[in-house]
């Protein structure tokens, strides 16, 4: 049972171009696992999916601008309230394991509560690199290998090509990002892995089905997956009706 | 070992237990999945003419007792949904939005389901369901229009807002069986942001707060259905509510929320809670206990 709650941020961080963090207090989420994700609302724009990126005392969310409610939350001030019901769906667990986070962008997001012990993280340049998470991390004693396509910051490549060269030294993989990333990871990798997915989410509590993808609900079977059958993961998502589209097609 | 096995409408099912249209029959892997989990029958999404992207979220809201949803009948358009339907081992119910050419539908349905269950009662969209059932009149031209289209049986599913005289007029225009009930129309407002949660504003609200209420329809229904079928819906999360449906006078039940608050996993926990209560009360078949409470 999760009822929905308003919480009132209590900071706001600039993360890089078209990022941001808000943090809030609220009991369920300093109760949560990382890798779980609440539903957040926004009176008059709606309501999304957002992993926590923080957890505990002061939890919070990272969010990349990409639509509505998206560029909404990031119009957000310190004293503003939000409307957040959840923590929903499984966990990454990864115990002692010495563990690999492979991230694309804001999929950085889910694996920030994580002990890795070394991160990959990819964008497209450096002004996309959320350059103060990597510090927070470093100072966690996390090894964080950037990588950017352009070779402004880091190595100049893929996350899942340098997450592929490295991972003999690991027993597991943790990854988030884009689904080619994922895809091309969980094809190639010789490794437990686990991988946070993304479809389109409506109820967030296992009912509606707008979440299916391969027979498994991806708000309440997920979002964290060790295994799919490869039919639609990696190919084919749901629409807003319920209608298999194309992956590359918007919802 | 008490029989669980029934027949609705000549339909052979395994057991009573069937999924509740709207949940997670949109897609063929997830209806083949509740399958594997024990379920007698699914019944798929509300299915229209054309494609409808459904409302804006929020779209559901779990309260204390219950779930309020506004999904806005979300469904890909029969000629899209068809393909969600081969080959699905389980016997497939198709649920058919009541709207003006619902018969259209229904017929293409027809080659991959066992049975269409007409919504004339979804609680919260506009020309559709509930609405449309206030006018008594449409609503029985639409069941015997469908009648008139496809050869197999019919189930009609009403709302709390449904007069029994609803449920009379169907049967005598043809329906076969009624199910009772749907979500029952209602809102939740979060006092802090001074707004109601849905995007829609109103809501159907089911789960274990509705349970009561369903089962009085159903003892009601059951008094003036003569030989045809009543199923029973509305907050069943536990092999007694089941029971309780059956005692009415369902001879099958439809679970829903149930699927929140105990996983898919629940089919196979009705069957065992309600086999092991027959086979304690000394019943052999399932079928004994319908309509048991009227005696
Ligand atoms: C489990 C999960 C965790 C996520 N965690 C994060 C996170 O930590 N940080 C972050 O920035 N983003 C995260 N996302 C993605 C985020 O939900 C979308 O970016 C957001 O929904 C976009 O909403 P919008 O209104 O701004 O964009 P819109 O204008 O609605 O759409 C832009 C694009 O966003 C995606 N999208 C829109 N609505 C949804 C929805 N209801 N569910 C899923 N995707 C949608 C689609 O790709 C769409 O084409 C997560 C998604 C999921 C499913
Ligand atoms: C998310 C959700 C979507 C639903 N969609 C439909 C629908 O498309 N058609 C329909 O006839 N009923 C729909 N219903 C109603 C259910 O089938 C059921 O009648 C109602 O929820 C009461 O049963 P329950 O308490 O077991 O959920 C929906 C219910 C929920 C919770
Ligand atoms: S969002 Fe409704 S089942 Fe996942």
């Amino acid at each position: 049972m999760s009822e929905l709650r308003a919480v009132k941020i209590k900071d706001k961080i600039g993360e890089c171009s078209d990022v941001i963090t808000l943090k809030f207090h609220d009991a369920p989420c300093s109760k949560a696992k990382p890798g779980q994700f609440v539903m957040i609302w926004l009176p008059d724009y709606g309501e999304i999916p957002l992993s926590l990126s923080y957890i505990g005392r002061e939890s919070g969310i990272t969010v990349k601008r990409v639509g509505n409610v998206t560029r909404a939350l990031l119009d957000l001030e310190g004293g503003d309230k939000i409307g957040i019901r959840g923590p929903y769906g499984n966990h990454f667990s990864i115990g002692s394991q010495k563990t690999l986070g492979v991230a694309g962008g804001i999929g950085v997001a889910p694996l920030m509560p994580l002990e890795l012990d070394t991160l990959v993280i990819g964008t497209k340049s450096k002004d996309e690199m959320p350059l103060r998470i990597l510090r927070e991390m470093e100072s966690n004693e996390i090894r964080v290998m950037p990588i950017t396509e352009d070779g402004s910051y880091g190595k100049e490549g893929l996350a899942s090509g340098l997450g592929l060269e490295i991972s003999d030294d690991f027993d597991l993989v943790v990854a988030c990002g884009p689904e080619e990333l994922l895809y091309h990871l969980y094809q190639n990798l010789n490794k437990k892995i686990q991988f946070s997915l993304e479809r389109l989410m409506k109820c967030g509590i296992g009912l509606c089905g707008s979440c299916a993808i391969d027979g498994r609900r991806v708000c309440a079977d997920g979002p964290i997956f060790t295994d799919l059958e490869l039919k639609e993961f990696g190919r084919f998502k749901r629409s807003g009706s319920g209608k298999l589209i194309p992956l590359k097609e918007r919802f | 070992m008490a029989d669980l096995g029934v027949g609705i409408c000549g339909i052979k099912l395994r057991n009573p237990f069937i999924l509740s249209s709207g949940v997670l029959g949109i897609a063929r892997e997830l209806m083949e999945r509740v399958g594997e989990a024990g379920a007698g029958a699914v019944v798929t999404k509300s299915i229209g003419r054309e494609e409808r992207t459904g409302y804006k979220n929020p779209t559901l809201v779990e309260l204390e007792h219950g779930i309020l949803n506004a999904m806005g009948l979300p469904n890909p358009g029969v000629d899209n949904f068809r393909d969600e339907l081969s080959e699905i081992s389980v016997p497939i119910i198709g649920s058919v939005i009541a709207e003006p050419g619902c018969e259209e539908v229904a017929g293409k349905l027809e080659p991959n389901v066992k049975a269409i269950e007409l919504n004339l009662s979804c609680p919260h969209v506009k020309g559709a369901g509930a609405d449309i059932s206030r006018e008594m009149p449409i609503a029985v031209d639409l069941i015997k229009s469908i009648k008139g289209k496809v050869a197999l049986p019919l189930l009609v599913k009403l709302g709390f807002n449904s007069s029994l005289e609803l449920g009379k007029k169907s049967l005598d225009a043809g329906a076969d069986a009624i199910v009772a009930m749907n979500t029952i129309r209602a809102m939740a407002i979060n006092i802090e942001m001074r707004k109601p949660v849905l995007s829609n504003k109103l809501g159907g609200y089911s789960g274990p707060a509705v349970k009561p209420i369903g089962v009085g329809m159903v003892y009601e229904l059951y008094q003036i259905a003569g030989d045809k079928t009543i199923i029973g819906c509305g907050g069943i999360t536990n092999w007694r509510d089941a029971i309780e449906y059956m005692m009415a006078g369902a001879s099958a039940v439809q679970i829903g929320s149930g699927i929140f608050y105990r996983g898919i996993e629940i089919f196979k926990e009705l069957g065992d809670g309600v086999e092991k209560f027959l086979d304690d009360e000394g019943f052999r078949d399932i079928g004994e206990i319908v309509g048991l409470a009227h005696e």
